[in-house]
């Protein structure tokens, strides 16, 4: 176990961070959430990959300035006490309202395919349960862990081929018969499927090769758009506009078509798999609540650890009306993840102001 | 740490005992306890209710190879509640292998509602075969075929994917869906036909949105396959008039198609659309009664040259068939889409197929014509 600031995470790791932290839940839905663009979405996540990239600037370039520290102690250098802990206090919602917004989504998902006739408890606290487990372990681990699960996961992408030998592969045409307020809905919709990224504001001092952590993290970001693509352009041979448009989960009927003679219902092993892209996706943004929280107290304890997963727990298992679930799951931590995304800019404008341009923080 | 690890077991067989209590009075059926139901079908009664018939496989150590339920409900979930009731099982529609509309219900009511119903179902599986049945889907359900594998069996044996019955576009309930609500074509299913101890896919349904409204037949279903781009197509076999110095004599050919290809493209004019279709054929004489030589160059160009045209006759006659019916089963739109700047829909798709001009190319070859000249 690596706890404290060791610098731990080699290239790989950060690799695999950015990638399995990117994909969560969100891709199960993607094909839907870019609906507006009908048929020519395939192309859209080349654009999001440049938009991600653009934004990967501001947060290796604040990163860079502080290069033992993680977000919470620069805004807290930068902004002052009061200040600093205030915006630490929302990055923590923000990373406790991610893990839930990804847990339920999951958790729903396996409830509406597999087991329709049972609620949900079970599952979810199966579910964090061993999210626990992993993210005790530090960072390194989840590196390590997000490493596997993408080799568990990644053969999956062979069973596309059967829905991509059904469908019409003229579809793919580009015929640009978009306008801009299709594309920014899209872009609105789809963004949530990009975050992860940002994560590397918080373990950057972790990081080994701080120099090529640019590097790293954007091929990272280009393996994640890859994936995309593929599988985008699989739904757009496979499905019809009114399909793409109307069908909530594309990937579960997507691995409905796959028709092997050993094997029927893939859908169900590939959604058991899916938790594997699940944990490695909230077991991250877990590890920045407890860090948010251990650095906010100073010092280490594991009811840092527990507090977070118990708070999602409940907010999952709660009272809460399902409507006003899904506006926080997902209209408010989209929100906040845009905050997140731009907030590098107004700290690196701080930074030039108090202690010149490039210069490094005493 | 043994006594750690003893204390751990301790509390996991204790708690294990205990709350043994605690599980539910209903609990999940095991296997045997399950109906899987394999066929299902759907018969017209009125505008609102359907008559759901259903046959489950029964596990091999009992008398009857199947079972069959039938109910009468508004929508599929209502009908599964009903039937449940009446089983002794419980059913789940998990293994769904067919699902079969009588031709009164596609043609008055349409089967939209009812393929959304159980597309919506999460356990219902995408590869379920989708089919048109003439008469009663419940007489076919019910009866029992002699010397034939059971009934789930052999309907989906029936409908599965073959070159034989390679005119029909083996719809399952994705592709069924797919072309009921892509903006380029018309669904065609398969038509099943009940005739005494056997069940024949006699022709091919056509349908415009969701309701049928006639049918092609089995021959005519190949040509639209072939335009849809299909590799593989079923036998045809042809007839000509052989002119000699006897006086004419008939002369039969039957084809087995090896490979073809096709390639439709419009010229993207809205005004005066032109819609050509190239099909490129390769088939092996398998039958021939005629007295051309076939080993001689010219003689075999000239039959080749009569199946040519023929085809081409045939493509032409079917094409217009259809775009005076309004259908589109072949999907000559997409080439139309394919030129299409802006918003693509259906009217405008319709409109301009309704006003296209078709021009056909046959280009076939003859690569085998059997043991003897």
């Amino acid at each position: 176990m690596d706890r404290g600031k060791i610098t731990s995470l080699n290239p790989y790791h950060v690799i695999g961070l950015v990638v399995n932290t990117i994909i969560g839940v969100n891709l199960l839905t993607l094909s839907n959430a870019l609906s507006r663009m009908g048929y020519n979405q395939w192309w859209f996540p080349l654009v999001l990959g440049i938009i991600v990239t653009l934004s990967l600037f501001p947060i290796v370039a604040i990163c860079k300035r502080y290069p033992d520290d993680s977000l919470f102690v620069i805004n807290v250098k930068l902004l002052g006490k009061f200040w600093g802990r205030f915006f630490n206090l929302i990055i923590i919602v923000y990373a406790i309202l991610s893990v839930t917004s990804v847990n339920s989504d999951y958790v729903r998902l396996v409830q509406t395919s597999m087991i329709n006739n049972e609620t949900i408890t079970i599952p979810l606290l199966g579910l964090v349960l061993v999210m626990l487990y992993i993210t005790n372990c530090g960072i390194k681990l989840i590196a390590r862990f997000c490493i596997i699960s993408f080799f568990f996961t990644a053969w999956m992408f062979y069973y596309l081929q059967w829905g991509f030998q059904k469908g019409g592969i003229m579809h793919i045409f580009p015929l640009f018969n978009t306008n801009l307020a299709d594309m920014l809905d899209a872009f609105n919709q789809s963004y949530a499927s990009m975050f992860g990224y940002e994560v590397l504001l918080f373990y950057y001092p972790y990081i080994k090769q701080k120099e090529k952590a640019f590097r790293h993290a954007a091929i990272g970001i280009w393996i994640v758009v890859t994936v995309y693509v593929l599988i985008l352009l699989t739904s757009v041979a496979y499905f019809s506009e009114w399909e793409i448009a109307n069908l909530v989960y594309p990937i579960l009927n997507l691995f409905k078509a796959v028709e092997l003679s050993f094997l029927e219902r893939v859908e169900n092993l590939g959604i058991g798999l899916w938790v594997f892209l699940v944990l490695s996706t909230c077991t991250t943004y877990l590890w920045v609540a407890r860090s948010g929280i251990e650095e906010m107290a100073g010092k280490q304890r594991l009811w840092h650890l527990l507090f977070p997963a118990v708070v999602s727990y409940f907010l999952i298992r709660s009272w809460i009306p399902l409507e006003y679930q899904e506006f926080f799951f997902h209209k408010v931590t989209l929100w906040l993840g845009y905050g997140l995304v731009l907030w590098p800019l107004f700290l690196l404008l701080l930074h030039a102001i108090r202690f010149g341009n490039g210069g490094k923080a005493p | 740490m043994i006594v750690r690890l003893a204390a751990y077991m301790l509390v996991l067989i204790v708690g294990g005992t205990l709350f043994s209590g605690c599980s539910s009075e209903i609990e999940r059926p095991s296997l045997e306890d399950m109906a899987f139901i394999g066929v299902i079908g759907f018969d017209y009664i009125n505008e609102k209710d359907v008559k759901v018939s259903v046959s489950t496989p029964v596990p091999s150590h009992s008398k009857e190879k199947t079972q069959v339920y039938s109910t009468v409900a508004t929508v599929m979930s209502e009908a599964m509640l009903k039937m449940s009731t009446k089983a002794e099982r419980t059913m789940s529609l998990s293994q769904l292998r067919v699902i079969l509309f009588n031709e009164e219900y596609a043609r008055k009511v349409g089967i939209r509602k009812i393929v959304l119903d159980l597309y919506r179902n999460p356990s219902v599986g995408e590869n379920a075969f989708v089919a048109i049945v003439k008469g009663n889907t419940a007489d076919l359900i019910r009866a029992s075929y002699q010397n034939k594998p059971e009934l789930n069996t052999y309907l989906n044996d029936l409908l599965r994917p073959r070159v034989e019955t390679a005119f029909s576009s083996f719809t399952s309930i994705q592709d069924s869906v797919y072309m009921m609500t892509n903006e380029v074509s018309d669904m065609n299913l398969p038509y099943l036909v009940k005739e005494d101890d056997d069940i024949q896919i006699t022709k091919v349904a056509l349908f415009k949105d969701e309701k049928m409204i006639g049918s092609v037949s089995q021959r005519e279903g190949a040509l639209i396959q072939a335009l849809l781009g299909r590799k593989r197509l079923p036998r045809m076999s042809f007839e000509f008039q052989e002119q000699s110095g006897k006086g004419s004599k008939t002369e039969q050919v039957v084809l087995d198609f090896v490979w073809s290809k096709s390639k439709v493209r419009s010229n993207g004019n809205l005004d005066h659309p032109m819609i050509s279709m190239k099909l490129e054929l390769r088939g092996m004489l398998v039958g021939y009664t005629g007295s051309k030589d076939l080993k001689s160059n010219k003689e075999l160009t000239q039959l080749k040259k009569q199946l040519e045209s023929e085809i081409k006759k045939e493509t032409q006659k079917l094409v217009q068939r259809l775009q005076k019916e309004g259908v589109d089963p072949a999907s000559l739109e997409e080439s139309l889409r394919q030129k299409y700047y802006g918003n693509w829909t259906r009217p405008i798709a319709m409109e301009l197929y309704q006003k296209a001009r078709f021009n056909v190319t046959i280009n076939m070859e003859v690569v085998g014509y059997g043991t003897i000249k």
